[in-house]
């Protein structure tokens, strides 16, 4: 257990200077912000998705009415930041009950659930498009400020690193708490079987719930900060890659473990940032033709995903026992 | 005066909703049929249906000038593309958990639609002049004739649908695997062999109706999550018992698609028909004509 | 007040008649089997029981408490605990975690959880398998567990559906002490549908025989076994048989 301190500790250090690491580099400093953002979501979908076994296709829609939310308080209102995230969580999370109260009736096909979410997404995109009060055609700017962290807005981005920095270990840190207690016993137990789990008294909808909500809320949030950070807001923002892209990094990253997704995450995004500035925009879509494949191929033979080799990996480091890595 | 030709034009999107109700039953049946015989849920539906109707494009600027004829090609290559993608990838997921399922076909959605997307890219490809580009007129009604055309081809490949179920010795197998597959593996049918066919027959109607829709709209690469959506909504609301069920709720949505593209904003439609797939889901997630 | 009343039940899948105008009751602190042969609505009444089916008509009270309507979650949450005719095993979780699921009801605190998820493992016999993913234990492992799954719950009334189905004539004289112990030091009210004569005679207090959704005998098991409507049934008779 000790070295499991001082791996997190040395981990956290590096995180908190990284962005001196990259000499404080504008366009680098974005890239990981942005990776770090894109990671925050996965390791927030572990909740719904891998504690809870729904395969949640919503991350587009509530990261962008994140953005959504806070852009136009910030642009519109004046309102901080701070506030816009927290209001974007909320308006996100209430969309989540809409379609999730009804998907998560006991015994109604996940598949339901799956499908909706995707709808959400895809629904959003147009009601704003033609929402031209608050969003429309047109990308709305939010007013430059070099460094007002009152109102949450910054033209150095490392600012933003910061914020998502937080956002990462705190989600992380509540995804590590939740897998143990009652919550997350209860979504296991749900997604390992739901009768057995209606059975012992576990309210089934209640606690997918649960999940979603707080699930959405930091999709949400990772929304508000992007769109401060690039200082504009716009329908697309709504899209359904990222989606997609948090189900794949999860899958295969492994479902069943804490660490797999995220540290999947990180590589995979990184790879795909080196390919996207080494080819450019070479083959449009390539890279998401290779994720398409990667999914279909992970799913009909290692279902498992990479998590396990990394749980393997890190047991060999003297990181922890196996079964303390499994959720 | 006015009233008259508002409510003429109600009229006029009420029967172009029939018209593309009666082509969208025969998108969803395709799927219906795969979620009832062999309990596959295929996320890229959708994405097959975008790709038959991109066939439809390819084959009337080539080899068959006319788009009425395309079904020609189409059919026949996607029953074979149904076999494929059977062996490739379904024969495995027809054991494994829906979960599974969805995952391995959200990666056959991307897959296809960013094909879709490097081969053709955004822009919106629509068939060039057909025969029947013309219009029949109903009294006050103008009715475009080749819509009318694939409506009836459409409706008439659901009845061969009907009375193959129902009459001969591979359907009525298909419909007792969607009772209980593991009774009719135990009477000596070969379920491989069973899911397989479905999964062609499944296509070959994807492969139709790609055409079909051809005349009522143009294609993109998002067009796949459209359908996709659109005929996942069909089959929740009917239920997966029977084709009537599924021609019924396909008509509901086609008229409600017209309704909302002509009397409110064609950029709206989606809403409304999502909007009618969450309401569904409150309020009767069994469906109107559901077996079980 | 009784601890399970079954008033009028009937219930139809389509033409199929499942149960039909079942009346039974339970008293508390009883061992009551239900019997009867395949296809005769056992499965069924312990579904419409807890709460996995509704019944067409009738009403179903436990303790007092009509739980007609009530969704499987609400009817264990008043101290309902029912085992599975097929298992349904937990597979990703360890045994203890599994258990623990059963041991949160109606708490959150963890501390309570596990107490109570031990003492279920140490009365069923299982404890040494705590740290085991469910995945890796055989089937009368898994059974077991999920016996200790039910008693983490620390039910008033436990539901048995075939506990001791393929198990060896000493496994099954083992299961009845522990039954018996359950219902004598813990009172806990048992109802527990059998095919396996020897354990369901030996055991209940009572019986109740179900044949073609309907009950044609109910006594104590010497009367059951004795009544030749039941042996019709399980026989069949010579007319018409």
């Amino acid at each position: 257990m000790e070295k499991n301190r001082i791996f997190t500790a040395i981990a956290g250090a590096a995180a908190a200077v990284f962005p001196l690491i990259l000499g404080l580099n504008e366009y680098y400093v974005f890239l990981v912000t942005l990776i770090m953002l894109y990671t925050t979501i996965v390791v927030a979908w572990q909740l719904i998705g891998g504690l809870g076994g729904q395969l949640d296709l919503g991350a587009g829609a509530y990261h962008g009415l994140g953005a959504i939310v806070t852009g136009y308080l910030m642009v519109y209102h004046g309102i901080s930041g701070w506030v816009g995230l927290f209001a974007g969580g909320l308006a996100a999370a209430g969309v989540a009950f809409i379609i999730g109260y009804p998907s998560f009736r006991f015994g109604l096909k996940e598949v339901w659930y799956a499908l909706s979410s995707l709808a959400l997404v895809l629904i959003l995109q147009k009601i704003f498009l033609l929402w031209t009060d608050v969003a429309g055609p047109l990308e709305r700017y939010i007013p430059y400020a070099a460094f007002d962290p009152i109102f949450m807005r910054s033209g150095y981005k490392t600012f933003y690193y910061y914020i998502t920095l937080a956002l990462f270990a705190a989600t992380l840190a509540l995804v590590y708490r939740i897998r143990k207690n009652k919550l997350g016993l209860y979504l296991q137990s749900i997604r390992d079987n739901e009768e057995a789990a209606e059975m012992l008294g576990v309210d089934v909808r209640k606690y997918k719930l649960i999940a979603l909500l707080v699930y959405s809320f930091i999709a949400a949030m990772t929304g508000g900060i992007y769109t401060s950070m690039v200082g504009f807001y716009h329908p697309t923002l709504f899209d359904s890659w990222i989606s997609i892209q948090t189900v794949t990094l999860s899958i295969a990253g492994g479902l069943g473990s804490l660490w797999g997704p995220p540290i999947t995450s990180l590589i995979l995004l990184t790879v795909q940032e080196y390919l996207r500035i080494t080819l450019g925009a070479v083959i449009i879509g390539l890279h998401q033709v290779i994720f398409g494949i990667i999914l279909i191929f992970i799913i009909l033979f290692r279902p498992e995903g990479l998590g396990p080799l990394l749980d393997t990996l890190s047991v060999r480091l003297g990181l922890g026992s196996k079964a303390s890595k499994e959720m | 005066m006015v009233a008259t030709e508002v409510f003429t034009s109600f009229i006029q999107y009420v029967v172009l909703g029939l018209m593309l109700g009666g082509v969208y039953a025969l998108a969803a049946m395709g799927l219906a049929l795969l979620f009832g015989v062999a309990n596959l849920i295929n996320f890229a539906h959708g994405e097959y249906i975008m790709l038959a109707m991109y066939m439809t494009y390819v084959v009337s600027l080539g080899l068959l000038q006319d788009p009425v004829l395309s079904p020609i090609v189409t059919v026949p290559v996607f029953f074979i593309i149904g076999v494929l993608t059977y062996l490739g990838v379904f024969k495995r997921l027809v054991t494994a958990p829906p979960l599974s399922q969805i995952a391995a076909t959200v990666g056959i959605l991307v897959l296809l639609r960013n094909l879709a997307l490097t081969i053709w890219a955004a822009e919106p490809k629509a068939p060039p002049y057909t025969v029947f580009a013309t219009s029949v007129s109903l009294g006050p009604l103008t009715i475009p004739l080749d819509k009318l055309l694939a409506t009836v081809v459409s409706i008439a490949a659901l009845l061969v649908l009907y009375f193959f179920l129902e009459r001969s010795r591979l359907g009525v197998a298909m419909r007792a695997a969607a009772d209980d597959v593991e009774a009719i593996s135990l009477m000596g049918v070969d379920t491989g062999r069973l899911f397989l066919t479905t999964t062609g027959i499944s296509m070959a109607m994807v492969g139709l109706s790609g055409s079909l829709i051809m005349t009522f709209q143009a294609v993109t690469p998002t067009s796949g999550l459209l359908f996709g959506l659109l005929t996942w909504a069909i089959v929740a609301l009917a239920g997966l018992g029977t084709v009537r069920g599924i021609l019924v709720s396909a008509i509901i949505f086609g008229v409600v698609d017209s309704l909302a593209s002509g009397l409110w904003d064609p950029r709206g439609r989606e809403i409304v028909l999502y909007g009618l797939f969450i309401l569904i889901l409150w309020v009767r997630p069994k469906g109107l004509f559901g077996r079980r | 007040m009784k601890a399970v009343e079954v008033v009028n039940v009937t219930k139809k899948f389509g033409a199929l008649t499942a149960l039909s105008n079942v009346n039974m009751d339970v008293d508390i602190g009883e061992i009551v089997g239900l019997i009867g042969p395949n296809g005769a609505g056992k499965t069924t009444l312990f579904n419409i029981l807890t709460g996995f089916l509704k019944p067409d008509s009738g009403t179903v009270k436990i303790f007092g408490d009509d739980v007609t309507n009530l969704p499987p979650h609400k009817i264990a949450q008043k101290k309902v605990a029912r085992s599975f005719q097929i298992i349904k095993p937990f597979p990703s979780m360890t045994v203890l975690e599994a258990v623990m699921v059963g041991g949160y009801l109606n708490t959150g605190d963890e501390k309570t959880a596990r107490e109570r998820a031990v003492e279920a493992l140490k009365m069923v016999g299982v404890n040494h398998l705590r740290d085991r993913l469910a995945k890796e234990l055989n089937t009368q492992q898994l059974k077991l567990v999920e016996l200790a799954r039910c008693l983490a719950t620390q039910p008033r009334l436990l539901l048995l559906d075939e506990l001791v189905a393929g198990l060896t004539p000493a496994e099954v004289d083992r299961m009845s002490e522990l039954i018996r112990k359950l219902n004598a030091e813990k009172g806990i009210t048992i109802l527990l549908v059998e095919h396996v004569m020897r354990f369901v005679m030996k055991i209940s207090n009572r019986v109740v025989v179900l044949n073609y959704g309907e009950v044609i005998s109910v006594g104590t098991p010497e009367e059951v076994s004795r009544d030749h409507k039941v042996v019709e049934a399980y026989l069949g008779t010579k007319a018409g048989a």
